[in-house]
């Protein structure tokens, strides 16, 4: 008997018990080999979109029209307005209704929870780490902008790599990366999972591009009633276009009352920002407040100043004039307000009036004529707030700053979820996707302003001061830096800056001999 | 009365290993066929009756084994085409839905991904606990969610093996599970898999080849374990036919590492005890021996009592199921006592790195490379069980949880080690022996057949490759789990103030 004979047949009954088996595939081995390379098809499995927004209990009054003048106004810019000022209250009564939300309850539980949930342990470190710590940040805990603040930021520490992957077309590394953002993400859990999930959404259109994934909402895609919430509901609780808003209107008004001295004298407002009419009633409120006799009459004028970046778009039909005019009414102001193209017909008025040109967050995306036309207006103050983005470079840099977009808003609301936030959120997500822009720090937009011909101007004691007592309302990572404009700054981050411009042609003194015919100034 | 039962079961396994073993009697001898006639009754042992009535026996509960092994099993293997055995495609199975089998394999494909994604955050430059952290409970979260198909129920086991790494804990814990408990675990896994007497025949023929006709043989071996393999070698060494001659003494001399001392001890003097009372059974000279390796984990050859005209033997075998995690100083310092002590000849079974270079991650560093080897190494365990028992779940979980589980933690650990300790290379002992002046001893013919029998005994799938004339390797299909070589140790000069007792 041969060896190999001998070995068969041992085999042979050996194996029988299993032998009807043997066609069968165990093969969690081939497959695990297959799958590292297996390619899925992202396009196919969109991301589950967070639910339809469309039905948020908050703002099931009883109607559902437009804001037309006749409607009343549940939530419009004026029921806002009874108090003096209306900077945000951190507590809403409101909230309660949001929480009654069963869907977005059940979804994904809080923030809060879901950041605790998500916290590794840290039970001490190994070997030589020893006790490395994992002090995490959950939105809710204090500042500090160490290494560990930066450890745990998970999701531009995945979604960065990815950014680099699908630049070198490393098609098996994306594919990876999106397989495990894609698990992680979610536009409804903590700002890590949000951010994730916008960039992720971002990202993965550059692999598969006409990618259809059911876009998040954003403004121009929401219902106005929601929209106009969502504006409300922002301010109340997020200092990211509160504070730069409140140091413009305090701005303009040291400007306005600085010319009142002489009678007749109008105040004319052209904004070309993203406030959506959010800002005026402040400074309305204000005028008569402070003004006493105040300007005669204050004229606004609403330009489009070019693209719609972000937070620059509203839906379609959405209207905030008919609000503007009747809280004016309401409080007994005479306000005039108009709809132009800049460099189409603006002009100063016939009488004395005061010019304010109000370029919040637009004018990165200014029409190429912009400047030009708002020489000519020849403005006594322009004032300029854009965002303070000069940090690395390409995407990180955009997911780092909207990762701080993404923070201050989930510490703003609490941790909580709701429509408002993922309306606002969604807006900001196209910070992302917004490759026309490079996204310029402060010191280039000085440069930028200088060569157009006008020169800084240092904001007043009392508008400084407003901007700290805005502050204060809010949660306590936001900073302000003083330095000529006006630097907000979250968690050691500068995130915008507000600053007043002069044509360079005009001194102080002349803008208000014109307008007034004294010399009060602005330092 | 608990020793007692220890005993029993003791015995079982080693009867169990006899059945196996026997053919290395036949050594010598040319009736080996026949010597293998009763073996071929072994295929009764895995058959359901056989591992009911053990359940029973263990107390363990004996519900009918009813888990759709079959349709997890289809699941997976609808998309894999192109494996060797696969010629003829299967239709898809039974209940198993389309719906079901294509989620199953998201799930698994969700699973791979976030568990390499640990490993990624766990390693390279930019290392990210925190993010290996979150990464993990989303594992939990799916995990919880998931059902117990096969990829589940592994990425379990690596999740928790992650999750150690995450929380620190570099020794492994203490088994929460009685030791009969992980006894009984192992006996299955032996029943279940030749993965562990490959090792034991391959080597355990090579020490009989070297010391034939030795009156005492001296095995000196790295952590003796549950001294399964030397209960067989016992065995050999009895039934080698001499023309009447008496069987030769056999001391064996475990060295351990002091691990505290507290309760590392009596596991081993308890192995010592009932080999020596096996010894007596079947009527073979034999002695016991004990040896600490020094606090920094290195081996002094001056603490293993020699007696005078033993041939020595030096055993090492490093991949036993839940062996602690060795480090590469005390196997290094061990292996060169060998030549200290004048060893015949050294067997070393260890794991062999698995061919999955080029993982698609590609970034990560060295761990993620490893990380994945164990990934597929074990994902082949699982596949092999699976294949063999196919209607055995509930042992094959009990496998899982006591002997690949500990099995697995210890391997990424030591993975995740390596990384740390820039310490030993994946390349395995083989490149380590030969530089330091080892040489090749090759395998009979018979001990690479008698390898081969052993694997026909059970299912389809396992081969084993005659790497290099000394080493034999133990594969699953085209996976490769274990190594095996014969080495002899390189001359080395007695110290002179070595002293033998007589």
């Amino acid at each position: 008997m041969t060896v190999e004979e001998g070995l068969d047949s041992p085999a042979v009954s050996g194996g029988r018990h299993g032998h009807q088996e043997v066609h069968q595939h165990y093969h969690l081995m081939d497959w695990l080999e297959d799958s590292i390379s297996y390619l899925p098809d992202f396009l196919s499995e969109p991301y589950s979109v967070p639910e339809d927004i469309a039905h948020c209990e908050w703002w099931i009054q009883d109607q559902n029209q437009s804001l037309s003048a006749a409607a009343a106004p549940p939530i419009t810019v004026s029921s806002a307005k009874p108090k003096p000022r209306p900077a945000p209250k951190p507590e809403f009564p409101q909230k309660r209704k949001l929480d009654a939300n069963p869907a977005a309850v059940q979804r994904r539980r809080t923030d809060e929870e879901f950041e605790e949930e998500r916290k590794p342990q840290a039970s001490g470190g190994k070997k030589g780490h020893g006790r490395e710590s994992l002090v995490i940040n959950s939105g809710c805990c204090g500042g500090g902008s160490g290494a560990a603040s930066r450890e745990s930021r998970w999701a531009e520490q995945l979604l960065n790599p990815l950014a680099t992957a699908i630049e070198a077309a490393n098609l098996s590394r994306a594919q990876h990366l999106i397989y495990v953002l894609k698990e992680l993400a979610s536009a409804t859990g903590d700002a890590n999972q949000r951010l994730a999930f916008y960039g992720l959404r971002v990202l993965a259109r550059h692999i598969s591009p006409g990618s259809a994934a059911a876009s998040p909402s954003t403004f121009a895609s929401t219902e106005s009633r929601l929209f106009c919430s969502s504006l409300i509901k922002f301010h109340e609780v997020s200092a990211w276009f509160a504070f730069p808003n409140c140091l413009a209107n305090e701005a303009i008004l040291q400007v306005a009352m600085a010319g009142r001295a002489g009678a007749g004298i109008s105040l004319h407002v052209v904004d070309a920002g993203v406030s959506h009419g959010l800002q005026w009633p402040t400074l309305m409120e204000a005028l008569t407040r402070r003004g006493g006799v105040g300007p005669g009459l204050v004229r606004l004028t609403v330009v489009g100043a070019g693209t719609d970046g972000p937070f620059g778009s509203a839906p379609a039909g959405y209207d905030f004039v008919p609000q503007l005019l009747r809280y004016a009414k309401s409080i007994e102001l005479n306000l005039w307000v108009e709809r132009e193209e800049l460099g189409q017909g603006i002009r100063r008025g016939s009488g004395k009036e005061v010019v304010v040109v109000c370029a919040q967050f637009r004018a990165g995306r200014a029409a190429a004529g912009f400047w030009q036309a708002v020489k000519e207006i020849e403005p006594d103050l322009l004032v300029l707030s854009e965002m303070d983005e000069c940090r690395g470079a390409g995407f990180g840099r955009k997911a780092e700053y909207l990762w701080s977009f993404l923070e201050s808003t989930s510490v703003g609301f609490k941790g909580k979820d709701c429509e408002e936030r993922r309306v606002v959120e969604g807006e900001a997500a196209r910070l992302l996707e917004d490759d026309g822009s490079e996204g310029w720090g402060r010191d280039r937009w000085t440069e930028k302003m200088k060569a157009e011909g006008f020169k800084e101007e240092g904001f007043g004691e009392e508008a400084v001061e407003a901007g700290r007592g805005l502050l204060k309302k809010y949660e306590g990572n936001w900073e302000m830096k003083v330095d000529g404009a006006v630097g907000l700054w979250w968690k050691g981050q500068p995130v915008s800056f507000c600053s007043l411009w002069k044509p360079a042609g005009k001194t102080a003194a002349g803008v208000f001999a014109a307008a007034a015919g004294c010399g009060g100034r602005i330092r | 009365m608990r020793t007692a039962e220890m005993e029993v079961d003791m015995e079982g396994i080693m009867e169990l290993a006899f059945l196996g073993c026997s053919s290395n009697a036949a050594a010598a001898g040319d009736l080996w066929c026949r010597d293998w006639s009763p073996a071929i009754e072994w295929d009764r042992f895995p058959v359901d009756d056989e591992f009911h009535g053990q359940f029973e026996y263990y107390g363990l509960p004996c519900s009918p084994v009813h888990q759709d092994w079959s349709t997890s099993v289809s699941a997976t293997s609808t998309n894999c085409p192109g494996t060797p055995l696969d010629e003829q495609p299967q239709p898809l199975p039974q209940q198993a839905g389309t719906e079901s089998s294509v989620s199953d394999d998201e799930q698994g494909l969700r699973l791979v991904h976030l568990l390499m994604a640990v490993a990624e955050a766990l390693s390279g430059a930019d290392k990210s606990r925190y993010l290996a952290g979150v990464i993990l409970v989303r594992l939990r979260e799916l995990l919880a969610a998931g059902g117990s198909s096969s990829m589940e129920r592994l990425a379990e086991h690596f999740t928790d093996a992650l999750q150690g790494l995450l929380d620190g804990c570099r020794q492994p814990e203490e088994p929460p599970h009685q030791p009969s408990e992980a006894l009984e675990a192992f006996q299955m896994l032996q029943d279940m898999s030749p993965y562990v007497k490959f090792g034991h025949f391959t080597a355990n023929q090579a020490i009989l080849e070297a010391v034939a006709g030795e009156r005492r043989v001296h095995v000196v071996d790295y952590d003796v374990m549950e001294g399964v393999q030397w209960a067989a070698l016992m065995q050999a060494l009895v039934s080698r036919p001499q023309d009447g001659a008496p069987p030769p003494h056999l001391r064996i001399t475990t060295v351990t590492r002091c691990g505290g001392g507290r309760r590392s001890v009596s596991p081993v003097l308890e192995t010592g005890r009932r080999l020596s009372a096996f010894a007596a059974s079947i009527g073979l000279p034999f002695t016991f021996g004990h040896c600490r390796l020094d606090g920094d984990e290195k081996f002094r050859p001056e603490a293993v009592k020699l007696v005078k005209g033993e041939a020595v033997v030096f055993n090492c075998a490093l991949h036993p199921p839940h062996l602690p995690p060795h480090t590469s100083t005390s196997v290094s310092s061990f292996l060169a006592g060998a030549g200290v002590l004048g060893a015949r000849v050294v067997t070393v079974v260890e794991e062999t790195a698995a061919a999955f270079s080029g993982s698609g991650g590609g970034g990560g560093g060295d761990f993620v490379g490893l990380f994945m080897e164990e990934l597929k190494r074990y994902s082949a365990m699982w596949d092999s069980l699976e294949a063999g028992f196919p209607k055995h779940g509930k042992s094959r979980g009990v496998v899982e949880r006591m002997i690949l589980g500990p099995m697995i933690a210890g391997a990424v650990r030591r993975a995740y080690l390596r990384q740390e300790d820039g310490v030993d290379k994946r390349e395995g002992w083989a490149e380590w022996m030969e530089a330091a002046g080892f040489s090749r001893v090759g395998l009979s013919f018979f001990n690479l057949c008698q390898s081969r029998l052993l694997l026909g005994l059970f299912n389809d799938g396992y081969r084993v490759e005659e790497e290099t004339p000394n080493n034999l390797v133990f594969c699953w299909k085209t996976c490769r789990l274990l190594s095996a070589s014969v080495w002899s140790a390189p001359a080395i000069e007695w110290p002179a103030a070595r002293s033998f007792s007589s």
